[in-house]
């Protein structure tokens, strides 16, 4: 058996696993990561975020030109081939892989693939396609991330998908059910819909996007009735059987129709599990919590000192971004430790919020409270709203469904949340997020002169609504 | 399912509070509302009762151990958690103790000392400044913010760091005591905390004044036996003397006055609330009598000792410690001693304290004869923005006026 000696071992080479063994490489340790996958990524990279993003940038785009003729351009439906859509997302995967084992190997930390699991004290065995690997490590990072839940009612049939084989377009056009009415089944209702498919979603809770607030959601759904043929809420798949004809799905709940219905696919989308059990954490006695996630504290310490856990595996949001920042976290603790550097040791995770994006059409967005949970945790908020409607940009670019809204905290006027719903949400809640974690009154943001006409003036038009000097709104009007 | 029990905020303003002792371990099964433990703060000891019925999964926090008002204390696995509640997040479980046999040759510079706090009740600071705080070892939560909205600066925590805090008249830096070989060292915490915050406050914010003054109380003492006799309670001399404060605050009530230092303004009370000082093992605790002008000699008497007992025992209630309008501290009460003046420290935010001593013989002069008189000596301090010599003079006069004729209080 090979054996190899490290600082650090990452098991798991995704946006929080890479992110770790990358910062802690820079801070002089020598670094191995154990990816099971051929290509360093993880689940963003090659199967999750990015290849869902080249596809749902082309969807925009058949909207946007589908809309056009209003403004006076007219243009063929369009002529959709799936092997090139897919080739060009194979394309944009490989080139970000590359480049990301071009940045391992320039910092010469290690890749072994093979499934890592935990044999002993400070002590791993990488299982590769040609033996096994002994790690020994001073510490490890534990970021294999989930996979997607599977409802054990489904067949076992191909033409169940789940968000990684649905990003394989099986075929160019038929019907599909999407089993989840969260960000990821909703993204794939986009695709498929914009692709010409014929889409229901069903969804167990009384409302899609269950943690985005409602009035978000409306806008989302006024939108979207058109293009998608049913929603079913407070409805649940109560049977599915293989049938030559396609997959017979039978519904049950508040909204399910009479009959069982017929479709091409079924996509289930209901949720993500922790891979944290592929580790063999029992073998070392890293706790797991009833659902299979580990507790960490702050510092992402899992309850055994020199080993941590970061990303999907912890629970909590379920977001790349949040990985990589956990990532850089335990790379300073560890760094920190091992170079008895103890301002560095000191670094812990104290992000106030964790922005959610769904990059639908339009976007959702948001970033810190959300109306419903400070109605929840009994905090006194106001609410300032700006609608697109009385956005001379978003006239222009045939999107006045949108609106931009801030929540400040009552007493003292500081940012405590905001979201956005319409095009390019994802791109301006950025800086809704920086506003929070900088403690911003409204007057910092109303008062910083955002460039006109954009839609991401919007947010220091929210701003001025909530100061009551918005001109662009009737007078005191701007809630 | 797990429910999360925060330490509650039992009365306002309470920031933090001392663990006293646990009625439960971990693994007992409890009832909703039974005992669960009880902290100690803010002068009184506060039982605190568990907020659901199921198993106590965990509990945090040491006797003694002073944690901040939000600090999880106890875990719950129960049906049915409180309304309202919050189920317990996966992210912030606490890690549990690890197997020592798995523990890593690696020493950890820090073990884990952070609490991840509350997004609501985190203090504001922009990432940078919560970076150099880490850096730096400082808890955010004990440095002053000079910010907008008591945002914490990056300024404020360098100016930590080098000793000085904003906002209390950082014109001089304090230097530590060094450590020495031999020195032992106690941290103030719970009620000694609380004290000693209290006469910071008082002594900073109040001008103080003090006077003194005797006089002759025979009359005063023959009532009380007289009054015990045909009651047939024991009536206090400390209730005696709140009795007869009450004509005097009634004719000069300046001395019942507070003092809203946030707003410079002057608080006019309804009524006349005595906090009388109540020495306990722990240091002093102030409980109040309420409304003295609307009471009977022997009502203020028998609250007196019943307030006392109980906050010896430390089972005094919050509201038995709030709302007081002027102190009285009976100094004569302990020891062998006899206290003849002293200045003693008005009870910010209140404008005023009376101490008295024991009454014991004296010579004084009456009718140009020197004869033994039964003295009782009194001292008041005061808060000389409104209040001035004068007034504490007239003030005095009429409370001596009292103890010397009692029967006067029959025409007030």
């Amino acid at each position: 058996m090979t054996k190899i000696e490290c600082d650090l071992l990452v098991i798991g080479g995704g946006p929080g696993g890479y992110a770790a063994a990358f910062h802690a490489a820079d801070l002089g340790l020598r670094v191995i990561i154990a990816e099971r996958r051929p290509k360093l990524g993880g689940v963003c990279l090659n199967v999750g975020c990015i290849p869902s993003k080249t596809y749902l940038h082309q969807a925009a785009l058949i909207r946007e030109v589908s809309g056009a003729s209003a403004a006076g351009i007219s243009f063929a439906p369009p002529v959709i081939d799936i092997d090139a859509m897919r080739a060009y997302k194979n394309s944009v995967v490989d080139r970000l892989t590359t480049a990301l084992n071009g940045l391992a190997s320039a910092r010469q930390v290690r890749t072994v693939h093979g499934c890592a699991r935990l044999s002993g004290p400070s002590q791993a065995i990488i299982a590769m396609d040609d033996g096994e690997a002994e790690v020994a490590y001073k510490h490890c990072v534990i970021a294999v991330g989930s996979e997607p839940t599977r409802l054990p009612l489904l067949p076992d049939d191909p033409r169940i998908l789940d968000s990684t084989s649905a990003l394989e377009l099986p075929a160019s056009s038929g019907t599909l059910l999407i089993i989840g009415g969260g960000i990821i089944g909703l993204e794939m209702a986009t695709i498929y819909s914009a692709l010409g498919w014929m889409v229901d979603v069903v969804e167990l809770s009384d409302g899609i996007m269950p943690d985005a607030d409602r009035d978000l959601v409306a806008i989302w759904e006024k939108e979207n009735r058109p293009h998608l043929r049913d929603i079913w809420l407070h409805t649940s798949v109560a049977s599915a059987k293989a049938k030559v004809k396609g997959i017979e799905v039978g519904f049950e709940g508040r909204e399910a129709p009479a009959e069982a219905r017929i479709y091409d696919f079924v996509l289930c989308a209901v949720g993500r599990r922790s891979n944290a059990a592929d580790v063999d954490p029992d073998a070392v006695g890293v706790a797991l919590d009833g659902r299979g996630f580990i507790p960490v504290d702050v510092q992402m310490r899992t309850n055994i000192p020199d080993i941590f856990a970061i990303g999907d595996v912890v629970g909590g949001a379920m977001l790349a971004h949040k990985a990589t920042h956990q990532g850089h976290v335990v790379a300073e603790v560890i760094a920190g430790e091992q170079l008895a550097d103890s301002a560095m040791a000191r670094t812990a995770f104290d992000a106030l919020v964790i922005p959610a994006v769904a990059y639908t059409s339009p976007e959702v967005a948001w970033a810190g409270l959300t109306e419903k949970q400070a109605k929840t945790d009994g905090r006194q908020v106001t609410v300032a709203r700006f609608p697109w409607a009385a956005s001379g940009r978003a006239i222009a670019n045939r999107c006045t469904s949108g609106f931009t809204k801030l929540m400040f905290d009552a007493a003292q006027g500081y940012l405590v949340g905001g979201a956005i719903v319409g095009p390019g949400a994802g791109e301006m809640i950025g800086e809704i997020a920086l506003a929070i974690e900088m403690g911003c009154q409204k007057e910092d943001i109303a008062l910083t002169i955002h460039p006109q006409p954009t839609l991401g003036e919007t947010i220091g038009l929210a701003a001025e609504a909530e100061m009551g000097i918005c001109t662009d709104l009737p007078k005191k009007t701007g809630q | 399912m797990r429910y999360e029990f925060q330490l509650p905020d039992i009365g306002e303003g309470l920031t933090e509070a001392v663990i006293a002792s646990w009625s439960v371990a971990a693994g007992d099964t409890i009832n909703e509302d039974d005992a669960l433990c009880a902290i100690e703060t803010d002068k009184a000891l506060v039982e605190i009762t568990a907020p659901c019925t199921g198993m106590v999964v965990e509990i945090n926090g040491a006797p003694g151990e002073t944690l901040p008002v939000g600090t999880v204390i106890a875990v719950f696995e129960t049906e049915k958690p409180p309304i309202g509640a919050k189920i317990a997040p996966h992210a912030a479980a606490a890690p549990s103790k690890p197997p020592e046999e798995a523990r890593s040759e690696a020493t950890p510079i820090a073990a884990a000392p952070f609490a991840a706090k509350a997004w609501s009740t985190a203090v504001r600071a922009t990432p940078a400044t919560r970076k150099l705080a880490r850096e730096k070892g400082i808890d955010l939560e004990t440095v002053t913010g000079t910010g907008p909205g008591g945002r914490v600066l990056q300024s404020d925590v360098a100016r930590f760091a080098a000793g000085g805090q904003a906002g209390t008249g950082n014109r001089f830096s304090l230097a530590p005591i060094a450590h020495e070989p031999g020195q032992t060292r106690r941290p103030l915490t719970g009620l000694g905390k609380v004290i000693a915050d209290q006469m910071v406050r008082s002594v900073t914010m109040i001008p103080h004044a003090a006077s003194a003054y005797r006089c002759e109380a025979s009359r005063f003492v023959a009532l009380r036996k007289q009054l015990q006799e045909r009651l047939g309670v024991r009536i206090s001399f400390t209730a005696m003397v709140m009795k007869a404060m009450v004509p005097a605050l009634q004719k000069y009530p300046a001395f019942n006055y507070s003092f809203d230092d946030t707003t410079n303004e002057i608080v006019i009370p309804p009524s006349i609330n005595i906090g009388f000082a109540a020495h306990t093992d722990d240091g002093l605790i102030v409980p109040v009598v309420k409304n003295c002008e609307a009471k009977s000699l022997a009502e203020i008497s028998a609250e007196v000792d019943r307030l006392a007992e109980q906050a010896r025992t430390r089972q005094i209630s919050v509201e038995n410690l709030r709302g007081g309008t002027i102190t009285l501290s009976n100094v004569g009460s302990h020891g062998r001693v006899e206290i003849t003046g002293g200045r003693l420290i008005v009870n910010h935010p209140q404008a005023a304290i009376i101490g008295i001593s024991r009454i014991r013989p004296f010579p004084i002069v009456r009718d140009g004869q020197v004869v033994v008189g039964q003295c009782l000596d009194i001292n008041t301090s005061y808060d000389h923005r409104i209040i001035d010599g004068i007034a504490a003079n007239l003030f005095i006069e009429r409370l001596v006026d009292v103890i010397e004729e009692p029967g006067i209080m029959l025409g007030l």
